[in-house]
């Protein structure tokens, strides 16, 4: 048998050629029943949550599925991604012509999609009594989900931001945190309470997270020190800029070293281990304290205080933002995502979101422990306290800036310096105003 | 009789033409998948990556800002005073991780190479770090480093070795050091499997007629086997230094880059410019010039050791 022939007809080619024929058919065959899916009458929609902790995927899991079951018109198509990763899965299925209808948006987020201009507006797509629900602070035109009278996202849940402190490592010093109002006053108690031969430091910045040290200069140290945000670089602040680095660095004596490598999960770690005296979390923080060391989510044991005041005859403050729903301009069903997005963000099914406080008129503490259960009642009472301070707490909306992963990039290389004592306070503004004006243009 | 052999033979050349040229068209066909597979998914994303690091893309601005941008990236890297720390962690990175790896994985070699008792264990032990995957190898790490609670410093307290608690991958002093022991840990195994081979293709006799010599160890090692053992090690070092120069997995998990930028390498640029900070064309750039790097020393590395490939 000539040599060519043999080859051709050997037992590999009919094999290699019948793979290639299975293949082709399989590519055709998904090609046409994805077609045929598509000309179904029930519309599918993508809802992209960053919701990765275990209480946000149950209760995402359980009011899709609730949703899907209670109409057949529209399926929910839920995805899963995290906060750290929505940007890359966002862009890289925008990139593809592909995007999500519906998708999560934070404090950190929002801002920058309203100026990229991939964000629609809700208020066409959800109904007005959705939007009557709603704080009325939350709806104003000051409010950092509203641009040119557009609510561009529809809040689940308000999150606030304030010292949590180790009440009983305060008292036993002889500062109680409700004592504890200005700056000063901060400084001395973190003094005192500092003490590394029993391994307690006074409070940490998570050094080895930028989006952290964002926050904590954002949320924490620019208000206490009379800033608009955490770039405010104008002319007449800076004094005021320079006076919080040069307190930032004097606070970093009282700080544990190793937070220079540490993450969000480091620093949760090192207030529930008993590491930290003040830990800079917000009102989500309940639901770590209540996993990981529920000892520590005792009224006794912890409370909420108020970011202590630089400023002469200031208040003290607690930050607010939101987190919740937006649609994309480029979302191919609107009107769909805008009757899921009615469904999850209404008030009772939102009275279930297990963290932080709702955004929602009307709802009580006892609505929230009947959803919730009655180990939430303390920390709901904490919070409540807090934004009904009789007007010696400010509850402030800051202003977020753009683009926040970047400047938060520098934050955290300057502040770093700055807290390990390689650079001093007036070179780590100049390097801050620098090169966070450069980023902004 | 000479016509029959002529006819025969040029039936044969007919036959030979027709079945060469059927078995080039299954040849071409078969090849197809994979040449396809190979243009989509590496020639063509190569092709986009060098294109695109001369537009200028910033999503910020939209996705479909982009527009020619010339060699404004590769200034823009150039003018960044930080650029020099870049490419500094990047050659501490790629050649102490290399050189770690190949020279232990070495040693380790020469040794489970010997007839010692239960080797076939050891040999499986060397090779339990390659089983791991990286990120779970950097957490693993972390917690042992940790400058707070981390085992090592609470072994090094107790045994009166340090007096004060280390963030070891923090630390100015120890991170690289740190970060490189981590890298050869999880490394060795794949310079030790491969140089372990090698070791196993030179002859025995050899070494015996190097003893009748009277040859040293020293001597048989220098003579016989990194002479015979130099192909394998060329190509190890070489694959190595390929994967770790643009490496990302270990280290974001290990350090993110950090402290303040201290440990971010070329690689985990690219990575953040691009994909965290939206400037989608400089992070391209960055991952261009990258490999532009390589090739320049991959093709001086070659002709240094002129090696036949």
């Amino acid at each position: 048998m000539p040599l060519g022939k043999q080859w051709v007809l050997g037992w590999r080619t009919p094999v290699m050629l019948a793979i290639t024929v299975v293949l082709a058919v399989g590519v055709v065959g998904f090609a046409v029943a994805r077609g045929a899916a598509e000309e179904d009458e029930t519309v599918t929609i993508v809802y992209l949550s960053s919701g990765s902790a275990e209480v946000e995927q149950a209760h995402d899991q359980k009011w899709v599925r609730e949703f899907n079951e209670m109409q057949d018109e529209i399926y929910v198509d839920y995805q899963l991604t995290t906060w750290a990763d929505i940007f890359d899965r966002l862009y890289a299925d925008l990139g593809a012509g592909n995007p999500p209808d519906v998708v999560w948006y934070g404090h950190a987020q929002i801002n920058d999609w309203m100026e990229m201009g991939i964000l629609e507006p809700i208020n066409d797509w959800v109904s007005q009594d959705l939007l009557d629900q709603y704080l009325d602070h939350i709806v104003d035109e000051s409010n950092e989900i509203v641009q040119d009278g557009q609510l561009y996202g529809a809040p689940f849940t308000q999150a606030s931001r304030a010292f949590i402190v180790r009440r009983d490592w305060f008292e036993e010093v002889g500062y109680p945190p409700e004592e504890i109002r200005t700056w000063d006053q901060f400084m001395e108690a973190a003094a005192a309470v500092y003490d590394p031969e029993r391994g307690r430091y006074a409070t940490t910045i998570t050094l080895a997270e930028d989006r952290m040290v964002g926050a904590a200069l954002h949320h924490y140290y620019a208000p206490a020190f009379g800033l608009r945000n955490a770039v405010d670089f104008r002319d007449e602040m800076r004094d005021n800029y320079i006076e919080m680095l040069t307190q930032m660095q004097e606070l970093a004596e009282y700080m544990p070293p190793a937070q220079e490598g540490w993450t969000h999960r480091d620093s949760i770690i090192s207030y529930t281990e008993g590491v930290v005296a003040v830990a800079l979390q917000g009102s989500y923080f309940q639901g770590d304290l209540a996993g990981l060391a529920p000892q520590m989510a005792q009224p006794d044991v912890t409370a909420i205080m108020p970011v202590p005041t630089a400023v002469p005859g200031g208040n003290p403050h607690a930050s607010a933002y939101t987190v919740g729903y937006s649609i994309l301009r480029a979302a191919q069903n609107k009107e769909a995502a805008g009757r899921f997005i009615e469904f999850m963000a209404d008030r009772d099914v939102a009275v279930e979101w297990a963290m932080n406080v709702s955004p929602h008129k009307g709802v009580t503490i006892d609505d929230r422990v009947a959803a919730l259960g009655d180990q939430v009642r303390w920390w709901e009472e904490e919070w409540g306290a807090l934004f009904a301070g009789g007007g010696d707490v400010d509850l402030l909306s800051i202003p977020p800036y753009s683009p926040t992963s970047e400047i938060d990039s520098v934050k955290a290389e300057v502040i770093g310096d700055l807290l390990g004592g390689r650079i001093g306070p007036e070179e780590a503004y100049d390097q801050l105003k620098e090169r966070v004006e450069a980023i902004r243009g | 009789m000479d016509r029959d052999h002529n006819q025969n033979s040029g039936r044969l050349r007919k036959l030979l033409t027709r079945a060469s040229r059927s078995q080039a068209v299954v040849g071409i066909a078969l090849l197809l998948p994979a040449f396809t597979f190979f243009a989509v998914f590496i020639i063509y994303p190569i092709l986009h990556a060098v294109w695109l690091s001369f537009q200028d893309l910033y999503l910020m601005r939209g996705i479909d800002s982009i527009e020619p941008y010339g060699f404004g990236n590769f200034r823009r890297f150039f003018a960044d005073p930080r650029w020099t720390l870049y490419v500094r962690n990047t050659v501490i990175w790629t050649f102490g991780s290399v050189v770690g790896e190949v020279g232990l994985g070495l040693l380790l070699a020469l040794l489970l190479n010997r007839r010692i008792p239960f080797r076939p264990v050891w040999r499986g032990i060397v090779i339990l770090p390659w089983l791991m995957p990286p990120v779970v190898v950097a957490i693993v790490w972390r917690w042992i480093l940790d400058g707070e609670w981390g085992i090592l410093n609470y072994v090094l307290m107790n045994l009166g070795i340090i007096q004060s608690r280390i963030s070891w991958l923090t630390n100015r002093s120890t991170m690289w050091i740190s970060i490189l022991v981590i890298s050869w840990w999880k490394s060795i195994p794949f310079s030790f499997v491969n140089l372990l081979a090698g070791l196993q293709m030179i002859p025995e006799e050899l070494y015996e007629a190097a003893i009748v010599d009277g040859a040293s160890l020293w001597h048989r090692f220098r003579m016989i086997t990194l002479p015979l053992l130099r192909p394998v090690l060329v190509v190890v070092t070489l694959l190595m230094t390929i994967w770790r120069s643009h490496d990302f997995n270990l280290l974001w998990a290990l350090t993110r880059g950090g402290p303040g930028g201290q440990s971010t390498t070329l690689a985990i640029l690219s990575y953040r410019v691009g994909f965290e900070f939206y400037r989608v064309a400089y992070g391209a750039s960055i991952g261009v010039l990258l490999m532009a790097f390589m090739l320049v020393f991959t093709g001086v590395y070659m002709r240094r050791i002129r090696l036949d490939i």
